[in-house]
This record gives structure tokens, C-alpha cells and sequence, in this order.
């Protein structure tokens, strides 16, 4: 049986080791493709990492145009090719947990394909090998699921969407499915109402926020275009 | 469970379908051929083999167009950039973006100079050695392009049957004309010669490379080019020794590239001018309005986007319509999307798990081993 990629978002003690070992490797120098997100640092000190789930029939790949996103023997969503990919961004959007990043400059996309050229010898990811509290880890599914406790639950549901993903996260005993609908009532369960968008302390990732993913489209130098528009307005 | 690959066609409609465009594509080319040779007056008979490949290359460069345009997304955006196209206040107002698009994007491919020079020089010399070369084998193969003598100095150009000119055979025009594919094969050597030197030390490219879809296109242009070249090397030097095998070489590895290109790596050479339309998409669709996320409030993606997505997503049998918030799950941004999992995640462990101390207080969050229960195993095992 193929190798599984787990996630504990308990564990994580957000020191983003992940995400500087993540963003070492040559395929992608310099950018992470795992996030850590606070959840409102004015309330808890909490953080959660978010890698690409790996989808058994991934949203993004359905949607790209240009087949540019393939999923290998074992499962695993590779990035968007990038002789295929056309920068529509149609991923971006359809991906259920927000992990496609786009590179403006580039005009490409790029995301986790599970480290390929560790796991194909092998090795581990780069993130689960980072990891010092084991919140991501990689391994044979029975020996990962004996350290740690709860079960590990690779189902998803979003309103009535049904999704399945090959990296599985552990939850209480008795899960059997993420009900993401849950977050509309989850404020009386944790006991809070978080913050909307910054205001709560949520950090702005370098090269993620909105001014960096749009800054291809506006800064593009359009020779001669805004001379041709304004002549243009001015008849 | 998900059910099976959701599509609008079924697989067999799909293929019937892309057969039907893959014949139109080859009829349309061996009509062209007819037409452009004048019933085949003009055709040459020695490349033949040529044609034949080609016609066969056209079925399937046009079957997999048709499969790839019956995706449903693929539908979308297709539809929508023509739709944005042929309209004339459009046309009028982003006359520009269209021939900026294909100078910058397709001729000179600035994106990939920012991925990496050297890549961009390479993928140059690549493109513009194999587009030439295309502009100058294709319109002889079909007999589009025909050279006549008259007298032993002058040729007289055909093209499409109709006579352009003429020119003196020996003179430097005659001269670069008769070699220009030699000129670039060497371009396509220069760069088959750098994708490899990278493909050999790049450890960006190294470990994903495969063989039938990276390599094989490499080694089919690098031994096109050099058989070609030895044709003219041959001819030249050494009294046409050997000038059949090297031929028989040369047009088997281009029949080979023929039949490859409408499967492998080289599909992109079609694919690729679809982000024209994407082009023009975005400069279109940011006039119209950009969407801001549902819970955040701060802008994301163009609205018309968005909408897109869904439509396309349920074209392939999604619906993330969450009948709880009054929103698609796509009116979220993608931070949001990830926090609110978190948040659903924290629902579900309980709150021990967002406030401090609260870890040891319930019975799932105990730590993995506890040292008093840790076993002699566990220990051993250093967990």
C-alpha cells in the first residue's frame, strides 16, 4: 500500500518549520506551498497548517481548461504543467482548500505535489520531515495511525458535496467525516465568534496577499495601451 | 463516496465526436493540398511519406483539440473568450490586447523569461528554429510552395499555384533559401543542446522529469536537426555519400515527431494560444468587477470568474452551494476557506483545542504518550 501524508492540526505549534523547509527545494525556490494560518491570534495562539489534500477526484484538475493538472499512479495532484498551464487561475478558485498559489510574474501556478522527487525514493516530505511535533507526517497508514490518537478521516463535506482526499487528518474517535458546514455553528461550540478577514490578527503571507497575486495583471506593461485608451476616451 | 468522473458526454459520445472533428481536420488539410498543389501538379512525389504523416497528424491534432474543447471548463472559458471576441464594442475598446498578447506571450514568451533566462533562451531557439522550420517543410510537403527552373540559373516561385517571382539559384537569396532549414536546425541544436545541459544539471528539472513526455521530444528534434544537417553536409562535401540512409533516417524521426505531436509535450504548441483568450478574459473581466470574499470582504478574483468556476464546476459535477451560509463555497477566498475549516476543525475537537491550557482537560486532547504510560517499546522508539 502506498505511503499516506497525515496532518494533526493539533499538533501544530506553528513555528513554520514546514514552511521553510517547504520552500528549499529547487522545483520552487523561495515560496512555500504550505500555509500556516492563524485562527485569530487575539483568541488563541492557534495555528493550522493547510497542504494540498490531495483529492481523489480533485476539483482543481476538473476545472483547468488546459489539462494541465494530472494526478499520478498514487493519487497525488501534481502541479499544473507548465508548458500546459495558461494562468486562468480557474484553480485558484475551485479548490475547495484554498491551496493553489499563482506566481503573477511567472504565470504559473504552483502546488504541492507531495514532494515527488522525495517520496519516489522513499523519503519523506520535506514539511513532515521538518515537523518537530509530528503534525504533518508521512508514512505506512497503520503504523501512522498507532501514534496518534482519534481516527484519521479522509472525507469531506461541504454543504452537499462529498469529497474524498488522499492526506488524512485525525479527529475524535467517533469522526467519520468533516462536516466543514460545522463552521456556521462552531462559535457556540468553541465558545467564540472570531473576528472577520485582518482584524483579527490573521498575517499577511508574502507573495500571497491579494496585492501580490494581482500585481501581474495590473503592473503589466502595456506598451502603448493606456496612450491608445486615453486617445481613445478622449474622442 | 464521489461517484465516478463526472462529464457531460459520455466517453463514447466524447469519441465519437473527436472523430468526427479529427476527419473534418483531415479532410480540410487534404483539401488544402489538392487545392494548393493544383490536384497534386505541384506535389512532389519524394515527400510523400511527409504528406501522409501530416494528414495523419492532422486527425489527431484535431481529435484531441475536440476532446480537450469538450471539457466542460474548457467549454466555458472558450466559449466566453469568443463571446468576448466578436463583440464589436470590445473588439473596439481591447483592439490592442490580442496583438500585444500574441507578440509578447507567444513570440517572445516574456513569462518564461521570468521562470529563468536560461530557459527562456533555450525555449527561443526551440521555438523559432521548429516554427520556421514548420513555415518552410509544411507549405513543400503540401505543395504549396513550388520551385520551378527555368534555364540552368533562375527558379520561378509558385505559392498556391500562382507564380510570385523569381530568383537566381546561385545568387545569396537562391542561397539562404536553400539553406534556411539548415540554419534552423541549427537553432534547434543551440537550444535542444542548453534544455539538456539543464535537463542533465538543474535539480529543479531533474527529479521530475520523464522520459516519454520530457526526453523523447528533446531526442526527436536534436536528431531531426542533426540528420538534416548531415543531408546538407553530405551533399556538399562528400559527393552525396550516403545521402539515402541519412534521408530514410531523417523522415522516419519526422514522421515520428508527426505522430508524436498531437499526444505528448509538443500538444502545447496548439494548446498554447487559448491564453489569448485568457488574456483578454482578464482585461475584460476586471473592467466588470472584482469579487470580494464572503466573509473576509476583500477581493479575490473577478466576479465574472467566479462565476465561471461554478458554472464550470457543476458542468463536471460539483455543487459546493452551502444552503446554511446563503454562499458557494467559491465566495470564499482562499485564506478564508482555509481558516474556516480551521474554525470547523475547532468545532469539532471542542474549544480545548484553540484555548491555552485547554489541551489537557479533555479526554481526546491527552498528550500522544503520556510519559507515565509510556510503554518500553514506545520509549525505544524514542516517541
Amino acid at each position: 500500500m502506498a505511503k499516506k501524508f497525515f496532518m494533526d492540526p493539533q499538533r501544530c505549534i506553528g513555528c513554520r518549520a514546514c514552511m521553510a523547509a517547504c520552500q528549499e527545494c529547487d522545483t520552487h525556490r523561495g515560496v512555500s506551498m504550505i500555509y500556516i494560518d492563524t485562527l485569530d491570534t487575539e483568541w488563541s495562539p492557534q495555528t493550522s497548517p493547510t497542504v494540498c489534500m490531495h483529492c481523489v477526484n480533485p476539483p482543481c484538475a476538473n476545472v483547468c481548461p488546459a489539462d494541465a493538472i494530472k494526478q499520478d499512479e498514487n493519487g497525488i495532484v501534481l502541479q499544473a504543467s507548465v508548458d500546459r498551464c495558461i494562468y486562468c487561475r480557474n484553480c485558484l478558485i475551485a479548490c475547495p482548500f484554498g491551496v493553489p498559489k499563482y506566481q503573477a510574474k511567472q504565470a504559473l501556478m504552483i502546488k504541492c505535489d507531495q514532494c515527488y522527487d522525495r517520496t519516489s525514493v522513499g523519503k519523506k516530505p520535506w514539511c513532515a520531515t521538518a515537523c518537530p511535533t509530528k503534525a504533518l507526517d508521512y508514512g505506512e497508514y497503520d503504523e501512522i495511525i498507532q501514534q496518534h490518537p482519534g481516527s484519521a478521516v479522509n472525507q469531506w463535506q461541504f454543504g452537499d458535496q462529498a469529497l474524498e482526499t488522499n492526506v488524512y487528518v485525525f479527529a475524535p474517535k467517533e469522526t467519520r467525516k468533516f462536516q466543514v458546514l460545522q463552521l456556521f455553528d462552531y462559535r457556540e461550540q468553541a465558545g467564540y465568534a472570531p473576528n472577520a478577514g485582518l482584524a483579527g490578527g490573521q498575517q499577511e503571507i508574502k507573495g500571497e496577499s491579494d496585492a501580490d497575486v494581482w500585481a501581474g495583471w495590473e503592473n503589466r506593461d502595456w506598451t502603448g495601451w493606456s496612450a491608445l485608451q486615453q486617445e481613445q476616451e478622449g474622442k | 463516496m464521489q461517484d465516478t468522473k463526472p462529464s457531460i458526454y459520455s466517453p463514447r459520445q466524447t469519441t465519437i465526436r473527436a472523430s468526427l472533428i479529427g476527419l473534418g481536420g483531415m479532410a480540410l488539410l487534404a483539401l488544402l493540398i489538392m487545392l494548393g498543389s493544383r490536384m497534386l501538379a505541384f506535389f512532389d512525389p519524394a515527400l510523400t511519406g511527409y504528406a501522409i504523416a501530416s494528414l495523419f497528424a492532422a486527425f489527431a491534432v484535431a481529435f484531441h483539440y475536440g476532446t480537450w474543447l469538450m471539457r466542460p471548463s474548457t467549454r466555458v472559458m472558450w466559449r466566453r473568450s469568443w463571446q468576448f471576441f466578436l463583440s464589436w464594442p470590445n473588439f473596439r475598446r481591447y483592439f490592442w490586447v490580442i496583438p500585444i498578447t500574441f507578440v509578447r506571450n507567444l513570440l517572445f514568451q516574456s513569462f518564461i523569461r521570468q521562470r529563468s533566462t536560461l530557459r527562456w533562451v533555450m525555449h527561443q531557439c526551440l521555438f523559432w528554429g521548429v516554427m520556421l522550420s514548420f513555415a518552410v517543410t509544411f507549405p513543400l510537403v503540401f505543395g504549396w510552395l513550388h520551385f520551378e527552373a527555368i534555364g540552368t540559373h533562375t527558379y520561378q516561385i509558385f505559392i498556391f499555384g500562382f507564380q510570385v517571382g523569381q530568383m537566381n539559384a546561385l545568387g545569396p537569396v537562391g542561397f539562404n533559401t536553400f539553406h534556411a532549414l539548415d540554419y534552423f536546425a541549427v537553432l534547434v541544436i543551440i537550444g535542444c543542446a542548453i534544455a539538456y545541459w539543464r535537463r542533465w544539471q538543474d535539480r529543479s528539472i531533474r527529479p521530475v522529469q520523464r522520459v516519454l513526455f520530457d526526453l523523447l521530444p528533446l531526442h526527436l528534434l536534436m536528431s531531426i536537426s542533426v540528420t538534416g544537417l548531415m543531408l546538407t553536409v553530405v551533399d556538399l562535401w562528400f559527393d552525396g555519400a550516403g545521402h539515402w540512409p541519412i534521408t530514410l533516417t531523417h523522415q522516419f524521426l519526422v514522421i515520428m515527431l508527426l505522430l508524436y505531436l498531437p499526444f505528448g509535450k509538443l500538444f502545447h504548441i496548439i494548446q498554447r494560444p487559448a491564453s489569448l483568450g485568457v488574456e483578454l478574459y482578464y482585461k475584460i473581466g476586471s473592467k466588470q468587477g472584482m469579487k470580494n470574499c464572503a466573509r473576509c470582504g476583500r477581493p479575490y478574483g473577478l466576479e465574472l470568474h467566479v462565476e465561471d468556476v461554478k458554472t464550470a464546476l457543476n458542468g463536471v459535477g460539483y455543487n459546493f452551494w452551502l444552503p446554511q451560509s446563503g454562499h458557494h463555497w467559491q465566495d470564499y477566498c482562499a485564506r478564508c476557506k482555509r481558516v474556516i475549516r480551521a474554525g470547523a476543525y475547532a468545532g469539532l475537537v471542542g474549544r480545548a483545542w484553540v484555548e491555552p491550557g485547554g489541551l489537557q482537560q479533555t479526554q481526546y486532547a491527552q498528550p500522544t504518550s503520556p510519559v507515565s504510560e509510556m510503554t518500553d517499546e514506545a520509549k525505544q522508539n524514542g516517541n
